[in-house]
């Protein structure tokens, strides 16, 4: 029988993940132990994950299975004497091998047709949450010991961490050495931000409602800002990684551009992936390139944080951080005024923002209509200090949104004040759902990647991001690094960016 | 007529009295942070996704009634509409208004929802009809909640108006009746409303714990030998049983060929596994109270000669079944799945949460109707 008849639309309407082997490669990693194993174990209290499912942890120092289980348990066993660890933890086991070592990949496929021969499903899932520098050897070892080959009936996946390439050659290079060894329509390249509810609810907002989609465009909006705060620095070691990169490969090329090409899309022909995906792709190759230094200056701001106070407590700048260069040229701080060059969107700047060590963390999207003509009340003196009508999509945290407008003033004058309506995930539903790796993870079970970036996704990101690193990092005349103090909402520098066509950053 | 008898003390647990023209004024008041309102310095968010009507004829269960209210609006933010309806007496009114709130799961703020209550003497069609639309919030779903017995209260004029229709048919005495009414009411309105049974929400954790065991390909492969299904419920369960023989049945596209001796044990007809029999056996080992996992106790499929597979509590009651694959084609394996018990609440605010078609239950509606009958 080909399918299980017992499903019922009415009980599970996503698509229903098929038993498997989880191979994670990184597997003594933090992503890992905080976020790979514990998301698997909660789907398991949950009773959502297929039956035959095992996970092989794939890394370099030596373990024994018990061992690798005694590792995982602090961060995912809810209880002494949990009887679903117990067992969950019987489906995890370590294999222990060199990246580089042809033979431990040779073991490890001997080892998952053994687990095939005793009742496995032929089907795999290949996780890179290595550090990236391994992924070519990673992926090269797959092919060359035949593990990227689809046993009879089952087949074989691939999902990979970002960040994916530091740059376009790299992301091209990754790229295809990925597509040598699985076909595109096996290979997941996660973006956590696209498993979170809100993310998701972009498109039911806008193509479930007839109310925004009809306003959706140049005629009504007059400006979208995205902004991403986080109010932590450079704790945990994190410098290091961090000041090789900069906010602007680390969130912007991902997250933010994917959370741009969602509020910016057209509607997409089907709810597929690829229906979903052609249509976000058509909006990155419509980001009007910022091309030689000059561009750049007109539309972007880098910065670092100086020393200041955050939460109360005094910081240092981020030059003196923990494992970073104390000369150090890497952002904290970026602001961009995108342009997308479509009939759509002609004309409405979309201004996007990522800071360390800002006053508090949170990413929102803001969609900022137009005023309404300045005839009778807005024409009443100071009518136009008051915000128009802001649509926000709270992404984290406090997930939700918001719409506001203006309101009369309770009395005999016809004064304005603005309001707002607000819906709340929390206050709504009671929660904002399962956290975004479960969600993932499940996902690529079931082979639906639409919540995955397709390979001319990505690389269409760094097309984009490139100019600008080019323009900071290989011109005569680069663009100046701005400062702000830490616990600020960053340089008057961003003010003035938007300042140019009157605008100002929404106060979060 | 005999006068009705109502225990004043159980009226207590329904908040402030109020006069029916005030209760708008109250709730108002309420949440604008008048006297009664939360201590909040950060304030009070009204939560309402839908209107909940509770109808009940018994008049001892309101203190009970208003804790799974306010259990099951945790899950499920509604306007709970509570009717305590008393058929005898003169046509009169009281009615009650209280506020179930909460602190947000991040600790911000406090979340807030209002139950509105009445009791209704003299109740008819007519009172009960009118105080029920009155009183809702407008645009929201209507949920209606019958406790007990369907009575004459249930007519044209009250379900063409609802969006769901909640019932227990384990509280039904004359549950072959009950469903040929409740059928009647469906087709005539056209299905406009959705119904589902508490009974047949009961059987959801083994339901789905069947699908997972067939996600399978060895076990979905033997089901082609299928011989029979095994389901242990538990006392005053009886009809989850029922519902979970007449949606395997459904599932297979089987059709009941025979009853065999006074047990419950069916024998159903598909073209692709041939017959197969469905048995259910009360477990007279188990009280309801102890049962860990709502109705039923445990489900045996026994597939001829490609083996058996069990899903059921091996030892202590937990919160998860052990189902157990024993198929001549693989080695012995378990898994554990959930089954936590669940209130009655929970069972409403799943419903409430899960909305859909329900299309599953009313497949399998004309079997368990025969099921009944036999």
């Amino acid at each position: 029988m080909d399918t299980n008849p017992f499903h019922e639309d009415d009980l599970d309407l996503r698509n229903r993940p098929e038993p498997c082997t989880v191979v994670i490669f990184g597997a003594t990693g933090d992503l890992t132990h905080r976020k790979l194993i514990p998301a698997l174990y909660n789907l398991a209290m949950k009773g959502d994950l297929p039956a035959g499912l095992n996970v092989i942890g794939f890394a370099r120092r030596e373990k024994s299975d018990e061992e690798f289980r005694k590792d995982l348990e602090g961060e995912t066993k809810k209880n002494q004497g949990d009887a679903l660890w117990e067992q969950f933890s019987k489906t995890i086991f370590y294999h222990q091998s060199e990246f580089q070592d042809l033979a431990g990949y040779e073991r490890l496929r001997d080892r998952l047709d053994e687990m095939d021969r005793e009742g496995g499903t032929g089907n795999r899932l290949y996780y890179l949450a290595s550090a990236p520098e391994f992924f070519d050897d990673i992926l090269t070892h797959l092919r060359n010991a035949g593990l990227n080959e689809p046993r009879e009936q089952g087949w074989s996946r691939v999902v990979v961490e970002k960040p994916f390439g530091v740059d376009l050659p790299s992301a091209k290079h990754l790229n295809q050495i990925v597509s040598e060894t699985f076909p595109e329509r096996d290979t997941y390249r996660i973006d956590h931000y696209l498993g979170k509810e809100t993310a998701q609810n972009i498109m039911v907002l806008r193509f479930a409602n007839s109310l925004f989609e009809l306003l959706w465009n140049n005629r009504c909006i007059d400006q979208v800002q995205i902004t991403c705060a986080e109010h932590l620095g450079m704790e945990g070691g994190r410098g290091g990684y961090y000041d090789t990169a900069g906010a602007l490969r680390d969130m912007v090329q991902n997250h933010l551009l994917q959370l741009l090409s969602l509020i910016a899309m057209e509607p997409p022909a089907d709810l597929s992936a690829d229906g979903v995906r052609d249509e976000k792709v058509k909006v990155l190759k419509c980001l009007r390139p910022m091309i030689g230094e000059k561009a750049v200056a007109e539309n972007v701001v880098r910065a670092q944080y100086t020393a200041g106070t955050v939460n109360g407590q005094p910081v240092v700048g981020y030059r003196r951080e923990n494992r970073v260069n104390p000369g150090s040229m890497t952002e904290s701080y970026v602001a961009l005024r995108i342009m997308i060059d479509n009939w759509r969107w002609e004309g409405v700047p979309f201004y996007v923002r990522m800071g360390k060590r800002l006053p508090k963390k949170s990413t929102e999207i803001s969609i900022h209509f137009k005023q309404a003509p300045k005839v009778l009340f807005n024409a009443l003196p100071g009518a136009g200090d008051t915000p128009g009508n802001v649509l926000v999509i709270r992404i984290q945290p406090n997930e939700g949104i918001s719409l506001g407008m203006r309101s009369k003033l309770p009395g005999p004058a016809a004064r304005l004040q603005p309001v707002k309506m607000d819906f709340d995930y929390q206050t709504s539903f009671g929660g904002s759902g399962p956290e975004a790796y479960q969600r993932l993870l499940l996902d690529a079970m079931a082979g639906d990647a639409t919540l995955f970036a397709r390979r001319d996704e990505v690389e269409q990101a760094w097309s984009f991001i490139d100019e600008i690193e080019n323009a900071w990092h290989k011109s005569a005349n680069p663009p100046p690094m701005a400062e702000f103090p830490a616990g600020s909402w960053g340089p008057k520098e961003a003010d003035e960016l938007l300042k140019e066509r009157d605008h100002v950053w929404r106060r979060l | 007529m005999a006068t009705a008898v109502i225990d004043e003390s159980e009226l207590q647990s329904l908040g402030s009295e109020v006069a029916v023209g005030d209760i708008d004024a109250e709730l108002y008041r309420f949440f604008s942070g008048g006297e009664g309102a939360p201590d909040n310095p950060v304030g009070i968010a009204r939560a309402s996704l839908l209107n909940l009507a509770v109808y009940t004829e018994d008049s001892a269960s309101v203190s009970h009634l208003t804790a799974t209210i306010e259990e099951l609006t945790r899950e499920a933010a509604c306007r709970a509409i509570l009717i305590l309806a008393e058929p005898a007496g003169s046509p009169a009114v009281r009615s009650w208004v209280q506020a179930h709130c909460r602190l947000s799961e991040r600790g911000e703020k406090t979340v807030c929802t209002e139950q509105v209550s009445f009791l209704l003497t003299g109740a008819n069609a007519s009172l009960v009809r009118n105080t029920v639309f009155a009183h809702l919030d407008s645009d929201l779903p209507l949920i209606f909640w019958w406790r007990g017995e369907l009575s004459d209260v249930f007519e044209e004029r009250l379900y063409s108006r609802l969006d769901r229709f909640i019932f227990d048919s384990s509280q039904w005495s004359q549950p072959g009746d009950q469903f040929l009414r409740l059928s009647a009411a469906v087709k005539e309105s056209g299905n406009s409303f959705v119904t589902h049974d508490l009974a047949y929400t009961r059987s959801h954790p083994m339901r789905t714990a069947i699908a997972r065991v067939f996600d399978d390909p060895v076990a979905r492969q033997a089901l082609g030998q299928l011989e029979s299904f095994e389901i242990d419920y538990v006392p005053s369960q009886r009809i989850s049983a029922l519902w979970l023989a007449a949606w395997i049945a459904g599932r297979l596209g089987a059709t009941l060929e025979s009853k065999m001796s006074s047990l419950d044990r069916f024998v159903f007809q598909t073209e692709k596994q041939g017959n197969f029999s469905v048995t259910c056996r009360e477990d007279a080992a188990v009280s309801e109270g102890e049962s860990p996992c709502d109705s039923l106790r445990g489900v045996r499929i026994n597939l001829g000669a490609a083996g058996a597979i069990s899903i059921g509590h091996d030892g202590d009651p937990s919160d998860f079944w052990r189902i157990r694959w024993q198929l001549a084609e693989a080695s012995d394996r378990e898994k554990l799945f959930p089954c936590r018990a669940r209130s009655e609440a929970d069972l409403v605010a799943e419903i409430l949460i899960r909305a859909g078609r329900n299309r599953a239950m009313g497949d399998a509606m004309p079997t368990l109707r025969q099921l009944i009958v036999l």
